[in-house]
């Protein structure tokens, strides 16, 4: 008996890609490469097409991971008012272009979003959104979210989110440990003061004992199948508030009493997400609190932004599709930028996460990816991709300046990831 | 002050601990030294327990010993032995039964281990030793805040205020602490406490209430506050704050209210009025002003300050006046036909005439003719007028040098608009040979005769006139000049007849004789199409047809640009644009100003006025961005 020919093989390829993936009809294709006039608002038009009940599919490592949708003049004219560039494209170059990416010897896929995820940000009440990158780049992705503060978080309200993000939020209760700097701030005070008077009203006596209760709910929220994603000083700290769940390692400035002196032989790195062996730093006066960072705080003036680069991984589309919609973009070489906390040293990183950037030739990794439960969760080093070493008090990052950032497209990825629909793994 | 006395005490107590530490260890034996030197020497290194195990020896032989007895509690508590440490402040306690500073370290330790009742009475404690004496309450309200218990802390100090019958004790202590607590209803309360005891200190006051008055809602709290003080006891210094912080939140109408007040009470006679209304009209809230010039001027101002007032309120209808178009018309100001102003400013003219008949031949009398001269220029378009009201500021026996060479600018502008421009550029060359003048006055009439060279057809003559002032970007004028510079010199390859009858046509335009400059243009178009200039015309064209609202027309000029000449032109995207705001702010047609704004967007993507669009897109769509 003779054997259908290649040629009927992708007869029949195309014709089911043409059933199960898409109907037949013109799509706008939002294509995320160099031709891309604003990646950022790109994301926001998915979502966007999301809210309004189209269906979106995610075509990843295709052209820096485009967004295709059904055409339709109101999307187009929206894709024109924001400023996101897009392809017209007719039913069969769409048939053709599924096919490409379907292909097995393609690192492509393609992911169809569903709906469009539920955001929380944590922030205190009054926070403006100019000291946050994933805010920042929220607002200018025109993407919508609420904030959250402890007493929802501690209330229960998490549970109506898809996703949430910490930004550079202190879970040690260590005030961000600026107290050598700024100890006599306005600023400072009032944020202590608050957060005492938060502390007090919500039944604990320390602020380190809230943000313990916060991260522990905030752990529940991911097992129970949230997103959670930390940028900067949230994501060392968040861990390290697990870990010293039985300990207290804020020194008198912090708590009012000193800390104990057996905090770093009581850490119980069973109970992190990310990090383990971690050494604490104890002197409440450095602006660091544990050897996670890297570099340290305190030789950030050491680090040369012209040299200052990270590489993002490559996954297999089909067999690893979650990392690889984590790092998709249209450069995999990104700049550098420093925060509290920067990057993370791989030493201190449980075998279990996986490393999605790192700095090439050192062991500083930026950008990692692990799963809790039925959730997941994301770190993200770095305060600002597009302010190199952004400062207390500097002026907020332009976005309309950095259309196509590439380090903020990586939290632009994260937000629409909780999206996707979820797909049999092949292996 | 009490900050300085405090460091000094603070120093004073250190020497004396010192030398007592010296003294007791140079009485004591080398063994006790050797070990106390031990145990300083463990504790830095870290090693806690062995240098609690030190101290304990070395107070069971010496029990007095403060030092020992300071440093194993000190070591207690770095240890958490929490329990162990109480033990030995009770201990010493036996000893001391009245020590306010031991009760006070008793109630730390048990605050910290958790046993907060205990602390509370341990706490109570030290004060009862000396309830009348204000050192216990502070000693207690600072171990307080070192606990942050700031809530208790403003306690005490209440407490200790009745304790010690002095209602005005621990004034600035109070409003500190609540502050760093984020009470500023309370800190308030202190802070004007302190005001009534020190009348004097306003300026020390603002300066504290600084600090919380740039939020929204320290703002309210402090202005809620002050505004009860003033409705039991009227005081102009609580209307000078009240005043202060309605300013500090731009709210200039209760502002202004209160400085009525303070104007009654201070007896000011209107010059509290006039101070306030050059303050708001510096602030650009020229509704107030206005109506605070003219209160001022309803009370007996003295007679000196009168002219000041007069001309402040007549500056102030101007801008007003000029001022009274919505915010989405005014972005489209350079278009706007010229229609009403003889309407909107003759309030203002009004103004100002009156000044220059009642305070003749005084400054003021000067600078209002100015103003109503440089209204019957550039509003009125009266040329005439305006040329007999400047040769009358001239005339001004009080004319400043400053308003002198402003006449002469607007002079060289209004020569100019009648064609004479000999003499044009006589009066501002007039500006250049002035030692006085300042460098926008000196850069203004440069740009100007490089106006009337361009005018004149000498185009190299411009481009140098122009090099010396477009370099400066701090410039009032250089956004002008780098115009037209950019103009002439993107011009230059095209035939130079076509560059000198656009001057022509701009000249004709800066004559008002506007048909016949947007004829000089069209013909221009016709005559060489291929030149760089044909959109530059049309658009010149169509902006004076719009000028004259002749929208329909203007409309059809910038479609024969995207039509006729879509190959060549680089300002299709101009051509749309401008099309866009006539239907949106001329005709009152926001669907098609919307269609053609996303008409530029798909046409011409790349466009530097493709945020705008979409920003007026979304404007029109009445979307918040």
């Amino acid at each position: 008996m003779k054997m259908p020919g290649v040629k009927w093989r992708i007869c029949i390829l195309l014709v089911s890609v043409l059933c199960t993936t898409s109907s037949a009809q013109n799509k706008i294709l939002v294509q995320m490469d160099l031709q891309q006039t604003d990646h950022l608002k790109a994301y926001g038009i998915a979502y966007w097409a999301l809210s309004k009940s189209m269906e979106v599919d995610w075509l990843l490592n295709y052209r820096g991971g485009s967004f295709m949708m059904d055409d339709n003049p109101v999307l187009a004219t929206e894709c024109s008012v924001r400023g996101v560039a897009f392809e017209e494209v007719t039913a069969s170059t769409a048939v053709q272009i599924y096919a490409e990416v379907q292909r097995d010897d393609n690192n492509m896929d393609v992911v169809r979003l569903e709906k469009a995820p539920k955001i929380a940000v944590y922030v205190p009440p009054g926070y403006k959104p100019w000291d946050d990158a994933v805010t920042l780049a929220l607002e200018y992705a025109e993407i919508p979210y609420d904030k959250l503060w402890d007493k929802e978080v501690l209330q229960g309200k998490l549970h109506e989110y898809d996703w949430l993000h910490l930004h550079h939020e202190d879970f040690t209760g260590q005030y961000g440990k600026f107290f050598a700097s700024f100890a006599s701030a306005d600023w400072y005070l009032e944020q202590q003061a608050m957060l005492e008077k938060e502390a007090r009203t919500l039944g604990y006596k320390k602020v380190s004992e809230l943000k313990k209760a916060v991260a522990r709910t905030i752990k529940e929220f991911i097992s129970s199948g949230g997103f959670m994603f930390a940028m900067c000083s949230a994501t060392d700290t968040y861990d390290i508030a697990l870990a010293a769940e039985n300990t207290d390692i804020c020194d008198v400035m912090y708590d009012g009493d000193p800390p104990d002196p057996d905090a770093q032989s009581r850490l119980d790195f069973s109970k992190t997400l990310a990090f383990t062996n971690f050494t604490l730093e104890k002197n409440p006066l450095r602006y660091e609190y544990s050897d996670i960072d890297q570099p340290p705080s305190d030789l950030l003036a050491l680090q040369n932004p012209e040299t200052d680069y990270f590489t993002l991984f490559e996954f297999s589309a089909k067999f690893d599709p979650v990392p690889t919609m984590l790092t998709q973009n249209h450069v995999n070489v990104l700049k550098g930028f420093l925060g509290q906390t920067t990057g993370f040293k791989k030493a201190c990183i449980k075998k279990t996460v996986i490393i999605l950037a790192q700095k090439d030739g050192t062991d500083q990794v930026r950008y990692l990816h692990g799963n809790y439960g039925r959730g997941t969760f994301t770190f993200y080093g770095g305060h600002d991709p597009e302010d190199y070493q952004h400062a207390v008090g500097d002026p907020p990052t332009d976005l309309s300046l950095h259309k196509n950032s590439p380090g903020y497209r990586l939290i632009l990825n994260n937000i629409l990831f909780p999206a996707a629909k979820k797909k049999q793994q092949k292996t | 002050m009490s900050v300085i006395c405090r460091s000094a005490v603070g120093s004073a107590v250190a020497i004396l601990c010192a030398v007592l530490v010296a003294g007791t260890l140079h009485s004591q034996t080398p063994d006790v030294q050797a070990k106390f030197r031990l145990a300083q020497g463990f504790e830095q290194a870290g090693e806690l327990e062995r240098a609690a195990e030190l101290y304990r020896d070395l107070l069971r032989k010496e029990q007095g010993n403060v030092t020992f007895f300071d440093g194993l509690q000190r070591m207690y508590v770095q240890l958490k032995r929490y329990d162990d440490a109480i033990g030995v402040i009770r201990e010493r306690l036996k000893m001391l039964p009245n020590d306010p500073t031991l009760h006070g370290l008793l109630g730390t330790v048990q605050y910290r281990a958790g046993r907060e009742p205990e602390a509370m009475s341990a706490w109570q404690h030290a004060i009862s030793i000396a309830p009348e004496s204000q050192q216990s309450y502070r000693l207690v309200a600072n171990l307080m805040i070192e606990n942050r218990l700031l809530d208790r802390a403003a306690e005490i100090y209440r407490k200790g205020r009745v304790a010690c019958h002095d209602p005005q004790l621990f004034t600035i202590e109070l409003a500190q602490l609540l502050v760093a607590s984020m009470d500023y209803a309370g800190a308030t309360e202190e802070f004007l406490r302190w005001l009534a005891q020190n009348p004097a200190q306003i300026a020390f006051v603002q300066n504290r209430l600084a600090a919380f008055t740039y939020k929204d809602e320290g703002r309210v709290a402090a202005i809620r506050i002050v505004q009860a003080h003033l409705d039991d006891q009227p005081t102009l210094r609580l209307y000078e704050l009240l005043a202060w912080l309605h300013m500090e939140g731009k709210d200039f109408d209760r502002s202004f209210e209160v400085y009525r007040r303070i104007d009654e009470l201070s007896g000011a006679n209107g010059v509290a009025l006039l101070g306030f209304a050059d303050r708001v009209f510096r602030e650009r809230a020229y509704g107030v002003a206005s109506r605070a010039y003219s209160e001022a001027m309803d009370r007996p101002l003295p007679a000196q300050r009168v002219p000041q007032a007069r001309y402040g309120r007549a500056c102030a209808l101007k801008e007003l006046q000029d001022a009274a178009d919505s915010g989405a018309v005014r972005v489209w100001t350079r278009l706007r036909p010229v229609d009403d102003a003889r309407t909107r400013l003759t309030e203002a003219v009004t103004a100002f005439a009156k000044i220059v008949e009642e305070y003749p031949q005084t400054e003021y009398s000067a600078k209002s003719q100015y103003q109503i001269g440089l209204i019957q220029l550039r509003h009125f378009q009266d040329l005439n007028s305006a040329s007999r009201t400047f040769q009358m500021v001239l005339a001004e026996p009080a004319v400043t040098p400053s308003v002198r060479i402003d006449v002469q600018l607007r002079m060289g502008e209004l020569l100019t608009a009648r064609a004479d421009t000999i003499n044009a550029v006589a009066a501002l060359r007039t500006v250049l040979s002035s030692p006085g003048a300042t460098p926008d006055q000196t850069d203004e009439a440069q740009l100007r005769l490089a106006e009337i060279a361009f005018f004149n057809g000498h185009i190299d003559d411009a481009v140098k006139l122009l090099a010396t002032i477009s370099t400066n970007v701090q410039n009032d004028f250089a956004n002008d000049a780098i115009e037209l510079q950019v103009l002439l010199q993107e011009n230059t390859g095209g035939p130079p007849q076509a560059i000198m009858q656009y001057g022509r046509a701009e000249f004709l335009a800066r004559q008002h004789r506007n048909s016949e400059a947007v004829q000089l243009l069209t013909d221009l178009v016709q005559t060489f199409p291929g030149s760089p200039l044909v959109d530059d015309a049309l658009l010149r064209a169509g902006g004076l047809l719009t000028q004259a609202g002749l929208y329909q027309e203007a409309i059809a000029l910038y479609d024969r640009l995207l039509t006729q000449f879509h190959e060549q032109s680089k300002m299709l995207d101009r051509a749309l644009f401008r099309m866009g705001e006539i239907y949106q702010f001329g005709l009152a047609q926001p669907a098609t100003a919307i269609s053609t704004y996303e008409r530029l967007l798909s046409e011409q993507a790349q466009s530097v006025l493709a945020n705008e669009a979409r920003k007026r897109i979304r404007a029109l769509r009445g979307e918040s961005l």
